[in-house]
């Protein structure tokens, strides 16, 4: 298994933090799955303060950014 | 022999039918480079301070830029601008799709439109030839037919054509220009303006390409940016959802404006959203010139009172706010056909829905009656009502042709305490962003040259803990708070600011480009130096977004503007009523302050005017006077 702490960010508030646990080899793809959040509801992906894509691998201890998309259109 | 681009200017004088060719110089290309910089310029240099907005003397500005045309994503958009007439202020618009890079192709850099004709005309430009021709059998139609009519008359279905509806004709002080039905310089009245010239359409073919400093470079680029669309996650949800993916986060955040920015919450969200929108109405993507994204929608309704022809730009995130949570409105079908009218009648859909909730809101109030609406109830909700509306206003038939001025000159008109209602910034009314939700855009909504404008810098939610990481080139290493007003803000705001303003004077895409998008600031910076040949920096490129906002400043200050006139609506100083931002608020003796610090910031003096110090920097001391 590897852990990464998690930062889900709304409008301002402070983020919903967790860990979560997800087994070897797992991608940020899996991890938006574990938390049933579909691919359209995330802007901003980053693992370790970098751009990450939904194919990135986990590795144990990263911090990982999700930040919904909420610019202009 | 330049690269990147033409070196040529195009001038066209309806009132003498004249056509010249202007050749400006390396210098003069690199200090402007294209879009915002251009129109700044020729604004600046062209234009009598107090010339009235609709009269010949206004010139219409169509500028691409130096990279425009190049075979990368979002290097595909054109900027017009001129004094608005729904403001009086600067002002510029930008759309995408295909018309910037084929003016590119047909040998000109930019096009200037001086004068009236004195029937109405369309330019025909093709290859290095432009031509002035009779267009008495196109005025009167709407978007579509003209479009076809033009196609067929010049035998070519590839002519890339702007032109401008019947709301344009009648100069509906938000009237917009589209290209190819799907794609708008939706803000400021540009059609107007264009409708004021007795010019209909521009029609533009061209078969050359502007030469690459280094093609195999570009072309490296290209690989490696359009690779990276494919998998990066802000890019990704825009390919399969569009700006209405946006619809869904912004309600859940609490800053979905809704009945006419009274609320950040709209309870009917769920229906107007990308899943419903992607289940119900959406037909295809589209796109624009060589873009990979394709975050455009096509819709198709056959059946039902609101049938929608995918021929059509199906409605965007703004269009579903502005016709659905601003109205109350929760029929996506309904929203989507009241954007296909604006686009049939080239209304801009942003505006066209605030007037709509200001009329509503003044109803609601007794301030507007049936007796002011031939019989007819304006209440929130009713989707007839605003469809009825937008014929109205595009006709500007009885109540149609007071809300054909805007808010703010409607509620002069109406009268009766109507100005309580009408939101607007500089005359223009607001895009759909609660800046109680993210008060860094909300600077921008107050000092944006063209009044109310949500593209003037990058929205503070993307930049919240390690979302910060993305600005770091800019030197920019501490986290955002959306919420907070202060000091941090303000620097973040100033040099967000400059960074998209490189959008703006390179006309690029904002969803393809920096600092959210696909391409990073490093390789932006290697793809402008490649096409163009330049030895160009990040440093260059965001002194010439400064300057084009300072040349903007300069216009704004000949014509009267202030500092009361970079403020925000009353609405965002009282708390948010209800939703997640409920009890939210910003301050407006602290918002002043630091609208003051933005000033000291940028070099400008109290007033707001840039002071020589600044001029001088940015190499503008000679035009100040202009």
């Amino acid at each position: 298994m590897v852990h990464v702490e998690v930062r889900l960010y709304g409008a301002g508030d402070r983020p919903a933090e967790q860990r979560v646990a997800l087994p070897e080899g797992s991608r940020i793809r899996d991890l938006l799955a574990r938390l049933a959040l579909p691919e359209a509801e995330v802007g901003v992906v980053l693992v370790n303060r970098g751009d990450a894509s939904f194919d990135t691998p986990l590795q144990e201890g990263d911090r990982v950014t999700l930040i919904p998309p909420i610019g202009g259109g | 022999m330049p690269f990147g681009y033409n070196g040529k200017i195009l001038h066209v004088d309806l009132t003498r039918g004249t056509t010249r060719v202007e050749e400006p110089d390396e210098k003069w290309y690199r200090t402007y480079l294209g879009g915002t910089g251009f129109v700044g310029w020729y604004l600046l240099t062209h234009l009598a301070p107090g010339t009235d907005p609709l009269s010949p003397e206004n010139p219409l500005v169509f500028a691409t830029s130096v990279v425009v045309g190049a075979p990368l994503s979002g290097f595909n958009r054109y900027v017009v601008g001129a004094k608005s007439p729904l403001s009086g202020a600067f002002a510029e618009t930008e759309a995408g799709g295909y018309f910037g890079p084929e003016l590119k192709f047909a040998g000109f850099d930019a096009l200037v439109v001086h004068g009236r004709a004195e029937r109405p005309v369309y330019l025909w430009i093709r290859d290095g030839i432009a031509e002035i021709r009779d267009a008495s059998g196109l005025w009167g139609l709407d978007n579509w037919l003209t479009l076809e009519r033009l196609r067929q008359e010049l035998g070519d279905p590839r002519v890339r054509v702007v032109s401008i509806g019947p709301a344009g004709e009648r100069q509906v002080l938000f009237a917009c220009l589209q290209n190819d039905l799907e794609h708008f310089n939706g803000r400021t009245g540009m059609g107007a303006v264009m409708g004021a010239k007795n010019l209909k359409a521009i029609a533009v073919r061209g078969t050359g390409k502007p030469a690459l400093a280094d093609p195999e470079k570009v072309r490296e680029i290209a690989r490696w940016h359009n690779e990276r669309i494919k998998s990066h996650p802000p890019n990704v949800g825009l390919t399969k959802y569009g700006t209405p993916g946006l619809l869904k986060s912004i309600n859940d955040a609490g800053f979905l404006p809704t009945r006419n920015f009274r609320e950040g919450w709209f309870e009917g969200a769920e229906a107007l959203s990308a899943p419903v929108y992607h289940e119900t109405i959406f037909h295809s993507n589209s796109t624009c010139w060589a873009c990979a994204v394709r975050c455009k929608r096509r819709v198709e309704r056959t059946e039902g009172k609101y049938p929608l022809d995918r021929r059509f730009g199906g409605a965007e995130y703004e269009a579903l706010a502005a016709l659905g949570s601003m109205l109350g409105i929760r029929d996506l079908a309904a929203v989507a056909y009241g954007n296909q009218r604006c686009n049939l009648y080239g209304l801009d859909v942003i505006s066209t829905g605030a007037v709509i909730a200001f009329a509503m809101e003044c109803f609601e109030h007794g301030i507007l009656t049936p007796a002011d609406t031939g019989g007819r109830e304006l209440r929130w909700g009713d989707a007839e009502a605003m469809i009825w509306l937008i014929g109205e206003i595009a006709a500007r038939r009885g109540i149609g042709d007071t809300l054909a001025l805007g808010v703010k000159r409607a509620a002069a008109r109406i009268g009766r305490g109507a100005e309580r209602f009408a939101f607007h910034i500089k005359g223009q009314e607001l895009a759909f962003h609660d800046g109680r939700g993210k008060t860094g855009m909300a600077m921008g909504f107050a000092l944006s040259p063209t009044g109310a404008d949500h593209i003037e810098t990058p929205h503070d939610v993307a930049f919240q803990g390690d979302g910060i990481a993305k600005l770091f080139p800019l030197g920019l290493f501490d986290p955002v708070d959306p919420l907070k007003t202060d000091e941090a803000k303000v620097r973040f705001f100033f040099l967000g600011q400059k960074a998209w303003g490189i959008n703006n004077v390179l006309a690029l895409c904002n969803f393809t480009s920096v600092p959210i998008h696909a391409m990073t600031f490093g390789r932006l910076v290697e793809a402008v130096s490649a096409i163009t040949g330049w030895d160009v920096s990040l440093y260059e490129l965001m002194k010439a977004a400064e300057r084009a906002n300072v040349l903007a400043r300069l216009f704004n200050n000949r014509e009267g503007f202030t500092p009361a006139d970079d403020t925000l609506i009353s609405r965002w100083f009282e708390e948010m009523p209800s939703g997640p931002l409920r009890g939210k608020r910003i301050d407006p003796e602290r918002f002043a302050e630091l609208v003051r610090l933005y000033y000291e910031m940028s070099g400008w003096d109290e007033q707001g005017r840039p002071t020589r110090g600044k001029l001088v920097e940015l190499g503008l001391d000679g035009l100040a006077g202009a």
